[in-house]
């Protein structure tokens, strides 16, 4: 219950933030109308779209219809409701960004885990090679990378848009690296360290088979710091997954929130910052459940 | 009598650097004299159109003598503007990691020193501003300005940037807040500021140098990717990420175009991280788990 009050504090303080960043640099009337018109109009403007009126009370409007209605207002271009716009396009960069966050746990923790086992082995060298370059890759140059070899060489998927699962395999690679090669890292310094604890030793002295070892005994205890590191990936993803959306025509936020950037059109930024927030929020609160079902010793009220 | 002769300074330091550390050395060497001396080692001039040679190939028959990586879609020299289009990799991520540095450390001690309502408040900020994805802040900011030079675009992202910071700080100096050497400076009645400046700072240095490190790579990464959204810096100056952004159009004809600013980027981000990974083994080996 506590975790849910400090998530709403959060939104609050969210949507109040990023309106008076949003107005107090200026109203976007004279971005809406194009440069070839006359003072009157843009005052007339002004006052139809309701700029003119003092800031609070253009804010406690705001915040009132946010909560009321859960409107943010006519998107200034596409004159219909911003939360709706956004709201149909979240899913699909949500699934671009789950897609993404998949691949790096399934391959970054077992890669991981791999490293670890057989420590300063050309293996963990690779790993570790690979990783490191994996962190410095720009995921969206990445992107383009894929486009090129897997797309146009080699003609094997598809290059663009939504819809098959087989357009979502790039963006989501692309999306991705990055944190699994993070994730792969710290998954490896995290059981390195569980190995060398006396309770390993314990349990082969006791002749637990080494797989036993390795998944039973260290892996449980290294559970919780890579979840919370899998957890903080997620905005991490999330972010990618705006920029990589540009790179693949992927239809989600990220495209439409920077075309609103473009056009100054405040109530769709605003809606975005929101909703993303919001799922960043939601992602959170079950990464905190998730460590309850791992580790016993942590319950919450 | 035999005489040893204790090696000098650089040499010392030479010594204790590993394999990985003098390749990531190396690197930002390379990149820091290719974009310094830009102008004087550009073999063309990177700003000059010549679109009777547009797009050629750096190697095959039809690449041109001297134009060692090709050329772009307007036949400017790629190699060229590799080199000036490193300027802004190199001093808008330092700037605002300055920016954030100080932002950051100020705002974590500041916390982790006054218990209450400072603390919580100055927390609360650090989890409002980690509950939304940077690059989507820095995009509601930009929206929010309007347009970005140079001057703005250091000025976002430096003032983003303090959280990575903040955090670590503040539980650094919770830590430190009860450890002997305070309490007898307290005790001695130092001030808050003493405290801060002569005590809690130089034990803070290391893990600060070596977050610093790490965040240059992620503000590098972060610049590219604004840039090549058409958010940062502006097409007419030559940057890596504007210059991934107009390859990419030519993705399907010219693989070079997007290819080298790519390596770049990859290279010189690949070199502060060897770097920083070094730092933090001889500086701070407890962040290993974190970094």
């Amino acid at each position: 219950m506590k975790r849910i009050i400090q998530l709403v504090v959060m939104l609050f303080l969210i949507i109040s933030l990023t309106f008076f960043l949003l107005y107090l640099t200026g109203d976007p009337t004279s971005a809406l109308i194009g440069l070839d018109v006359s003072p009157e109009d843009v005052t007339e403007m002004r006052r139809i779209l309701g700029f003119d009126r003092p800031l609070y009370i253009q804010y406690f409007e705001f915040v009132g219809k946010v909560v009321t209605e859960g409107s943010f207002g006519e998107s200034f271009r596409h004159h219909q409701e911003a939360s709706h716009l956004v709201l149909e396009r979240l899913p699909a960069t949500l699934e671009l960004t789950f897609a993404a966050m998949f691949f790096a746990i399934l391959v970054g923790v077992p890669t991981g885990i791999l490293a670890a086992n057989f420590r300063n082995s050309w293996i963990d060298s690779g790993v570790m090679g690979l990783s490191l370059l994996g962190q410095a890759v720009p995921q969206f140059w990445l992107g383009i990378l894929l486009i090129l070899l897997v797309g146009v060489q080699l003609r094997w998927l598809p290059i663009s848009g939504r819809g098959d699962w087989e357009q979502l395999i790039m963006p989501a690679i692309a999306t991705g690296t990055f944190s699994l090669a993070y994730i792969a890292r710290i998954t490896r310094s995290v059981m390195l360290e569980q190995l060398s604890q006396d309770y390993i030793r314990t349990a082969q002295a006791k002749g637990q088979t080494h797989p036993k070892v390795l998944y039973f005994h260290a892996l449980r205890n290294a559970a919780i710091p890579i979840v919370t590191l899998v957890g903080l990936q997620f905005g991490f993803l999330l972010g990618g997954a705006v920029i990589i959306e540009q790179v693949f025509a992927w239809p989600g936020v990220g495209r439409f929130v920077l075309q609103a950037v473009f056009n100054r059109d405040f109530p769709v930024v605003q809606a975005t910052v929101f909703f993303v927030a919001f799922s960043f929020g939601i992602i959170n609160f079950l990464t905190d459940m998730l460590y309850a079902a791992i580790d016993p010793r942590i319950r919450y009220s | 009598m035999i005489k040893f002769k204790k090696p000098g300074k650089l040499k010392r330091f030479i010594n204790r650097l590993s394999p990985s550390a003098m390749i990531g050395i190396i690197i930002l060497i390379v990149v820091v004299v290719g974009a310094g001396f830009a102008d004087q080692l550009a073999p063309h001039d990177p700003m000059k159109n010549r679109l009777i040679q547009k797009l050629r190939p750096p190697v095959g028959e039809k690449a041109l003598e001297g134009y060692y990586l090709g050329t772009d879609h307007l036949g400017r020299d790629i190699f060229s503007r590799l080199l000036v289009g490193g300027q802004p990799s190199l001093y808008i991520p330092f700037f605002a990691m300055l920016i954030s540095l100080v932002l950051g450390v100020t705002i974590g001690v500041t916390a982790g020193l006054s218990k209450g309502w400072v603390d919580d408040l100055l927390m609360r900020l650090t989890d409002i501003q980690l509950s939304i994805p940077l690059i989507l802040i820095i995009i509601a900011v930009i929206a929010a300005l309007g347009r970005t030079n140079i001057f703005t675009l250091i000025l976002v992202l430096g003032t983003t940037g303090w959280v990575s910071y903040s955090r670590l700080v503040r539980g650094e100096v919770l830590t430190l807040r009860e450890r002997e050497f305070i309490l007898a400076a307290k005790g001695q009645g130092a001030n808050l500021l003493r405290i801060m400046v002569h005590h809690v700072l130089p034990n803070i240095g290391p893990t600060v140098i070596v977050i610093s490190t790490f965040q240059l790579a992620q503000l590098v990464l972060i610049e590219a990717a604004l840039s090549f959204i058409g958010l940062g810096i502006p097409p007419s100056t030559p940057s890596w990420g504007g210059m991934l952004s107009e390859g990419r159009n030519h993705v399907f004809t010219s693989w070079w175009y997007a290819t080298f600013p790519g390596i770049a980027i990859t290279l010189y981000v690949l070199g502060i991280n060897l770097v920083g990974d070094w730092l933090r083994d001889v500086l701070d080996p407890r962040l290993r788990g974190t970094l």
